[in-house]
């Protein structure tokens, strides 16, 4: 059975519970069964200690054997109960663990369905903190509820009919202590839900100010305030010690009060029901069983009181479960997002397949989606399908926004056709196999190698990932790795280096077959050799794939078959790199200085002239 | 002062206790006298319950019924106090043990090295410091530690059989080993179901942790499905595990009412006059004593062996609590005060350095022997591309680190071993980030420094005028910063961050990339800012642009951790070298990495 939300109302809970009814009645079977038939206990109990009353005066052997009769049933009856409470116990849990997947993978297939440019504006950690903490609160205060209202609500039921049964009278009497108990234990509610509160809120500021310290330790210690701010937490620790202390006070100490409250009757059942004995009504075993009884009972007011107390945490945790999963699959927002009529004209190109990669880019507008002003304005160049093109830009010329802009997940102005077609009219599908996209950060998941790389493949093709691997020069580095392309990276695994981090997710940009590259800033932490190898190899092996390498590092960009220079969201230069240095404008400035800079810092002999530079890259 | 060195965490245990224990000497003798109280409360209400029965239900007595019924009452009663009693001891030292943990490990922390920081996430020690305090936690809430002195009542409970009949009493004993065999085995059993679930947990919750941080790449390669996908594994996995885990969860309080239930039948069989055995045969009474007894023995036991988790969580806690505690701490050597050179006001050389290398880890050294020398009232900058040692240099001069050789003076002093409340009068240091600390304008220029007077205070803020713009604000020096208050420009922010470096009045000002990201407007109400502050005072700025340093007399050019140019702007930028080209990649709007 697939996890996922219920299909009718997946914001109510009893919708999760009604996905599992099986388990569920099962669980509500053994609830029934166990809170009724334990009464039998006591009862058989107290039988049993009849008939050793019986055989006091006289041992027969009809006694014995009734006597052993009630020994055993006793054996067999708990045994038979007890089982019915495993089932209880087993299957509640079972359903609710079912429950708990349920939610997560809702919230998962919810959010991935949600627009990048609306995701982008998410805290992660929020997100992860959702799926994980307040599924977990909301899934185990169902299954606590559900749990004591057989335990608790039942049972007192259960064991009250039979000691109305035994005499009305006494429990009557003897149960007038109880609905006080009951009542001061409710009226204990209020103060204790403000406690707790106050406990939570106190454990919160610890938290928070802990949070604050540690990210500014270094300003803290620069300043010397750290041991005052030390003694700040020691006081906020304290409060929220003496909140907890309050409301465990209220909450397990006052219970064995509670219990005691509620059992002030015991005196009654004691001196009644011894009355009862001695006047004949009733046996011993049966005054046994009914003091038993009464006081399992009147212990579990406490219980009764607590039941949904939980409920005020785990409301607040599944609003905000709730709150996701009514985010999801508006696609549509995406484009009206950015403020760029783009919505309108978008279902005429749906069905074209772009035919080839050549790139024709004209009068293109970018804004990001929390953005208020165009980071790319009126840029209009066009490249021929295959061959590897050069982006590059100072800071904030709108390197990053053209990029984006290419993956066709983010709304732009203008025209942007890929092998004739307009990108965003394109279908997701057919998005996902034209355009691949690699990232500065290197972004890796926690898996092997080649898991990585064919990203999504469970049987990755060997012809393939060699290729892939070979073009982002990672042959090498994975000899050295002690499992080679099934060496697990990540927390778990090896440790990689930035470069070969930003290679490894340029791989899995290269596994797919897909005719569009985009690749920015991917070589930032790549020596500046192995760069210019790999651009090499994406030139020479790549005929049919326009690559896109967005840098700021010149320095390969000689091998580039075009140039493109941006310079405050506008198209400064472009063209091929000799074509740029004979142009001798900015990208000729920017490229002279760059080199000379990495010469001097490699420790080689500063050139006379760092123009003589120039030489080295054609 | 905590010990130094490892710390097990018993050793963390004993240190914190005692701490908590003498200011509270009475909690021993409360402990012992409750323990006591539970003995006697335990075996108590049974026998009483024997003795109605056998001297007046059987016999017929109505007199003295009541007396009785009376007495078991006030048993009960006193046995519900003991509880409350018992509660409250355990909750206050539980919880002044929690305080007494988060105050040892606040005092730890402000003496780790910086390095510490730079190496461990913060999510790590916060996670430490709350978390897994709070897992120590649960074993005092969670009402284990009551178990444990239930342990007491045991004994009552087993003096109470002793009493009512010798025999039965060691019949009853036949089963403890069987008991103890079942909570064995299962214990064993949750145990590692509890290790595979914690496993499968962890994949899950990485799980998510790499979809959601990996988000754009799944949209980038339009994999949304597929991860749906990919998440039924893990999900299918933790059920499979967690069901696991619930069958002996769910057995194990179930097989011990079953055991109980089977010892009850056999005392009764053996505690009556079968003629099988007569030898072991009691009164009626004291077979209703003897079941309730019985009913009172497994409760601890169960209890204890319930909580298994708690206590595996809480001892996990602990450990990690220790680990943290057993990071060394630095040795900043005997601390020296300002009072023990009184030369540093008068001091021509603001700050000296000589030969100074440091290095984060032992293979990659960041600053290589760099000496320089700053003038009393002159204005320095070092520049110099990302990675060029620029702001380890800064912290060095600051104090943050110890160089690995060489030596470092600020006004005749090393910064490093200065009292760090004194800090603050010799060097002011305005960091890249302008940090803005959630309390009021005034406790984010003073830090919450006493000493420091309001006026003070006003005083620095006037003199890089930004007195003006904070009477404007709603409440003035009084107002909330930080997040959900009020919220800052970034120039703002940054002339709050000069107004808190200035206002003890320091002879030396280190400033840290002071106007990097700022547009041209606020960048210019900084520097009149810094301008008003570096009056009478030696500035140090670094930054990796060169127009991010002010009137500076000197520059020095930082590459690979040495100085490579140094000189006047005017002398430098007819030069060619680092200083020239810095200036044309900047002067095209090209970010120098």
């Amino acid at each position: 059975m697939r996890y996922e939300l219920p299909k009718k109302d997946p914001f109510n809970l009893i919708s999760y519970i009604r996905r599992h009814r099986g388990l569920f009645w099962i669980e509500a079977a053994g609830g029934i069964i166990y809170n009724t038939t334990i009464v039998a206990g006591p009862i058989v109990t107290g039988r049993a200690i009849d008939a050793a009353a019986a055989l006091t005066t006289e041992v027969t052997q009809a006694g014995v054997r009734t006597l052993l009769l009630y020994c055993l049933l006793l054996v067999a009856l708990t045994a038979f109960f007890q089982y019915a409470r495993y089932i209880k116990r087993k299957y509640i849990r079972d359903m609710c663990f079912r429950i708990r997947s349920d939610m997560r993978a809702g919230l998962m297939q919810r959010t991935l369905a949600r627009p990048l440019p609306e995701l982008e504006r998410e805290s992660v950690g929020d997100l992860i903190s959702r799926t994980i903490g307040d599924v977990e609160q909301v899934v185990s205060t169902v299954e606590t509820t559900i749990n004591e209202a057989w335990d608790t609500w039942l049972l007192m039921l259960s064991y009250l009919v039979v000691l109305m049964w035994y005499s009305p009278r006494i429990t009557l009497i003897c149960a007038i202590p109880i609905p006080f108990a009951l009542y001061i234990a409710e009226s204990a509610r209020h103060p204790l839900y403000r406690y707790s509160v106050q406990a939570r809120q106190a454990a919160a500021r610890v938290t928070s100010h802990l949070h604050r310290t540690l990210n500014h330790v270094a300003l803290l210690r620069l300043f010397g305030r750290e041991a005052a701010e030390g003694q700040r937490l020691t006081s906020f620790a304290e409060e929220q010690m003496r909140w907890t202390v309050r409301t465990a006070l209220l909450q397990t100490g006052m219970m064995p009060v509670y219990a005691a409250l509620a059992s002030l009757g015991v005196i009654g059942a004691l001196g009644l029901g011894g009355q009862e004995v001695i006047a004949g009504n009733w046996t011993v075993g049966t005054f046994a069983a009914y003091v038993v009884m009464f006081l399992a009972m009147s212990r579990r007011t406490w219980v009764a009181a607590r039941v949904f107390n939980r409920w005020h945490a785990a409301r607040a945790s599944w609003d905000r479960i709730r709150e996701k999963l009514g985010l999801a699959g508006k696609p549509a927002a995406a484009n009206a997002d950015g403020g760029l009529a783009a919505a309108a004209d978008e279902t005429a190109g749906r069905t074209a397949r772009p035919a080839g990669t050549a790139v024709v880019v004209r009068d293109l507008s970018f804004r990001y989606p929390a953005g208020s002003v165009d980071v790319l304005r009126s840029v209009s160049f066009s490249v021929p399908s295959g061959g590897v093109v050069g982006v590059t830009g100072g800071v904030g010329s709108g390197k990053s926004a053209l990029a984006s802009a290419l993956t066709g997940l983010y709304p732009y102005g203008g025209e942007l056709l890929v092998g004739g077609v307009e990108l965003r009219g394109l279908a997701s599908e057919d998005r996902r196999r034209l355009v691949a996209y690699s990232g500065q950060d290197g972004f890796l998941f926690s898996t092997t190698v080649a898991g990585n790389v064919a990203f999504g493949e469970s049987s990755p093709d060997p012809q393939r990932l060699e290729r892939a691997l070979h073009l982002a020069g990672l042959l090498e580095d994975l000899a050295l790795f002690p499992q080679g392309l099934d060496t697990m990276i990540g927390e778990r695994g090896v440790r990689v280096s930035g470069g070969q981090r930003q290679r490894i997710a340029l791989a899995r940009a290269l596994y797919t077959s897909n005719p569009l590259l985009v690749l920015d800033d991917p070589f930032s932490a790549v020596d500046i050799g192995t760069e210019r190898r790999i651009i090499e190899r994406l030139r020479d092996q790549l005929e049919r794939r326009t690559t896109f390498i967005f840098s700021h590092r010149l320095n390969a960009f000689a091998y580039a078959d075009h140039i493109i220079v941006l310079e405050r969201g506008q198209v400064a230069e472009q063209g091929s790199h000799d074509e740029l240095l004979a142009r001798e404008g900015i990208y000729h400035k920017i490229y002279t200085a760059q080199t000379w800079m990495e010469r001097d810092s490699n420790g080689a002999a500063r050139p006379n002239d760092p123009l003589a530079a120039n030489t080295h890259g054609a | 002062m905590a010990p130094q060195g490892p710390m097990t965490p018993w050793q963390l245990i004993r240190t914190a206790l005692s701490r908590v224990l003498p200011k509270s000497w009475w909690v021993g003798p409360a402990v012992f006298g409750l323990a006591a109280a539970g003995f006697f409360l335990s075996l108590v209400p049974p026998l009483l319950l024997r003795q109605l029965v056998d001297n007046h239900l059987t016999a017929g007595i109505a007199a003295g019924i009541w007396r009785l019924a009376a007495f078991y009452l006030l048993a009960y009663l006193a046995a519900s106090i003991v509880g409350f009693v018992q509660s409250y001891l355990t909750t206050l030292i539980g919880q002044q043990l929690l305080l007494e943990f988060r105050s040892m490990l606040s005092r730890h922390l402000a003496r780790l090295p910086m390095a510490y920081y730079s190496r461990t996430p913060a999510g790590d020690i916060i996670s430490r410091v709350t978390s897994d305090v709070d897992a120590v936690s649960n074993l005092f809430s969670s009402g284990l530690l009551s178990a444990f002195t239930d342990f007491f009542r045991i004994g009552g409970v087993l003096v109470g059989m002793y009493i009512v009949s010798p025999r039965l009493f060691l019949l009853s004993l036949a089963v403890i080993p069987l008991i103890y065999l079942a909570t064995d085995w299962f214990r064993r059993h949750m145990f590692a179901a509890e290790m595979r679930i914690r496993r499968s947990v962890s994949q899950l919750n990485s799980f998510i942790q790499e979809t959601f941080n990996g988000l754009r790449l799944i949209k980038a390669f339009g994999y949304e499905t597929l991860y749906d996908d990919h998440f039924q594994q893990p999900l299918a996995d933790n059920v499979t595990v967690s069901n696991r885990a619930a069958f002996y969860v769910a057995a194990f309080p179930c097989v011990m009412q079953f055991l109980r239930a089977g010892v009850i039948a056999v005392v009764i069989w053996a505690g009556a006059r079968t003629s099988v055995t007569d030898a072991l045969a009691v009164s009626i009474g004291g077979l209703a004593a003897m079941v309730d007894l019985l009913g009172r023995l497994l409760d601890p036991v169960e209890a204890v062996a319930n909580e298994v988790q708690v206590l595996q969580q809480a001892f996990a806690g602990l450990t990690r609590l220790a680990e943290l505690m057993s990071q060394a701490p630095e040795d900043r050597g005997p601390v020296t005060q300002l009072t023990e050179y009184p030369g540093w006001q008068t001091e021509r050389e603001a700050v000296t350095l000589t030969g100074v290398t440091y290095a984060y880890t032992d293979d990659a050294q960041v600053i290589r022997g760099v000496s320089l020398s700053v003038r009393r009232g002159s204005k320095v900058a070092l520049i110099g591309r990302t990675g060029a040692g620029k702001t380890t240099l800064m912290n060095l001069v600051a104090g943050l680190f110890s160089p690995w050789s060489g030596s470092i003076k600020v006004c005749g002093m090393n910064p490093h071993n200065l009292d760090p409340a004194q800090r603050r009068k010799l060097i002011g240091v305005v960091p890249q980030t302008p940090a803005v600390l959630e309390g009021t304008v005034l406790e984010n220029i003073t830090l919450r420094d006493e000493t420091i007077s309001e006026a003070q205070a006003v005083a620095a803020c006037e003199l890089i005028g930004l007195h003006d713009h904070l009477l404007d604000l709603p409440e003035g020096y009084q107002t909330m910063l930080g997040a959900g208050a009020m919220e800052l420009s970034h120039g703002q922010r940054q002339l709050l961050s000069i107004a808190r470096a200035v206002v003890c009045d320091p002879p030396v000002l280190l400033l840290d990339e002071p106007t990097s990201g700022m547009d041209t407007l606020t960048e210019q109400r900084v520097f009149e800012a810094l301008r008003a502050a570096s009056e009478q005072r030696t500035i140090v700025t670094i930054s990796h642009r060169v127009s991010g340093i002010i009137d500076a007399e000197t520059v020095c050019v930082l590459s690979g951790g040495r100085v490579v140019q140094e000189g006047s702007p005017q002398q430098l930028v007819g030069e060619r070298g680092w200083y020239a080209m810095f200036r044309q990649l900047e002067d095209l709007g090209w970010q120098v990495q």
